[in-house]
């Protein structure tokens, strides 16, 4: 090879050669079978590199990753609820029960108030959603309640099924009964390896698949 | 935009897998850092400039944060991840079976290039990163990406020739 080097024709390869340089390695490229033979060979290289990294691509994504994603943007967007409540005190926080208690000195109280009242709610859903997936069949609803929330959760799974992934995967109704409402969401869960059900989606009345029907 | 933002990073998760892969060489912690990296993108969103490529930002926080527990751990035997780094490519059955004899080899080859070589060919040739894309990510020059692509690809050739 003359004239150029082994780090000129990788970059070559990349399109990365600056233009008044490209024109030049070409001409010395036509002349000179060594250097286009080291450059076909960075192509198969990068060929057997592409292959080598894509079956990485296969395995499947611990279900804790998603999980990870879902509830930090759950937590991003509880924040920004307990900010405008706060901030336009009046009918927008009125509809948001654990904000308004009126006593709390700051933004912060009120943001730990909020979690703790959700963290509780989750916890007795988690359990319903649990027990309900393990033990129920498709249709059948599991009621759960805790003195302590004050509320009800009850879960009736809908559907089961095998995902890409491989995962057991079961779509469910919750519904929540908290201070005299009611909220209804739709949530999928999939088996862990460890055997608990982990929920990988949760959707929002107004936001929610259209009814399926029961029966398998 | 939030709810847009969230879609693209499920999407990105078996890639920014793989990127973590090709970092620490284990699937054990590869899925710490891949963790550790979400937490931290997400806690930070709000410094992720909207119009800029979201998945080279996740990537520099993983990167950064691996070099920061690398300075901070005991260095561990390069033979023990390369064989870790091996026992994953097999988990996926068949297809990784196929792509392991014909790439054995190279598969090899990979796993024993210096850290910085592999992360940049990675970014460059399998994840289409301009060199500056992949300086961006990894805190240095262009010119270092040049130099570690063309030494990797070197590196690389006679396992390529080998594996036919």
């Amino acid at each position: 090879m003359t004239g150029m080097t082994s780090e000129m024709l990788s970059s070559y390869h990349d399109r990365e050669l600056a233009p008044g340089a490209a024109a030049p390695l070409r001409e010395l490229l036509a002349e000179d079978a060594e250097a286009r033979r080291l450059l076909q060979d960075f192509e198969r290289v990068d060929e057997a590199v592409k292959a080598a990294f894509d079956a990485d691509l296969d395995v499947p994504v611990p279900l804790a990753l998603a999980r990870t994603v879902r509830s930090g943007f759950a937590a991003r967007r509880r924040r920004a609820v307990a900010r405008a409540a706060l901030r336009w005190a009046g009918p927008i926080a009125a509809s948001i029960a654990v904000v308004l208690l009126g006593h709390q000195a700051s933004m912060r109280e009120a943001e730990l108030a909020l979690e703790a009242r959700e963290a509780q709610i989750a916890a007795l859903a988690d359990r319903a959603v649990q027990d309900a997936l393990e033990s129920a069949l498709s249709g059948a609803r599991i009621a759960m309640s805790d003195p302590e929330v004050a509320g009800t959760v009850s879960v009736t799974p809908v559907r089961t099924y095998r995902s890409a992934s491989n995962h057991w995967c079961r779509e469910f109704v919750e519904e929540f009964l908290l201070d005299a409402r009611t909220v209804t969401r739709f949530g999928v869960a999939c088996r862990e390896k460890d055997g608990g059900w982990s929920r990988v989606e949760t959707k929002q009345p107004g936001n929610m698949p259209p009814p399926v029907s029961t029966t398998l | 935009m939030d709810p847009q933002i969230e879609k693209e990073i499920i999407a990105l998760l078996p890639r920014l897998r793989r990127f973590a892969l090709a970092l620490t060489r284990s699937a054990a912690a590869a899925d710490d850092l891949a963790q550790a990296t979400l937490e931290r993108a997400i806690a930070n969103l709000d410094k992720w400039e909207p119009g800029t490529r979201l998945d080279s930002w996740i990537y520099r926080i993983a990167h950064n944060l691996f070099r920061n527990d690398r300075r901070n751990e005991a260095v561990r035997s390069a033979k023990l991840e390369s064989v870790a780094y091996e026992a994953e490519r097999t988990l996926d059955g068949e297809r990784a079976a196929v792509a392991r004899m014909e790439y054995a080899s190279v598969t090899a080859a990979i796993a024993a290039l210096p850290g910085e070589q592999r992360e940049a060919l990675m970014l460059v040739a399998v994840e289409g990163m301009s060199y500056r894309e992949a300086a961006d990510v990894t805190g240095t020059s262009v010119a270092a990406v040049t130099s570690r692509i063309a030494r990797a690809r070197e590196a690389l050739r006679d396992a390529v020739k080998r594996s036919g």
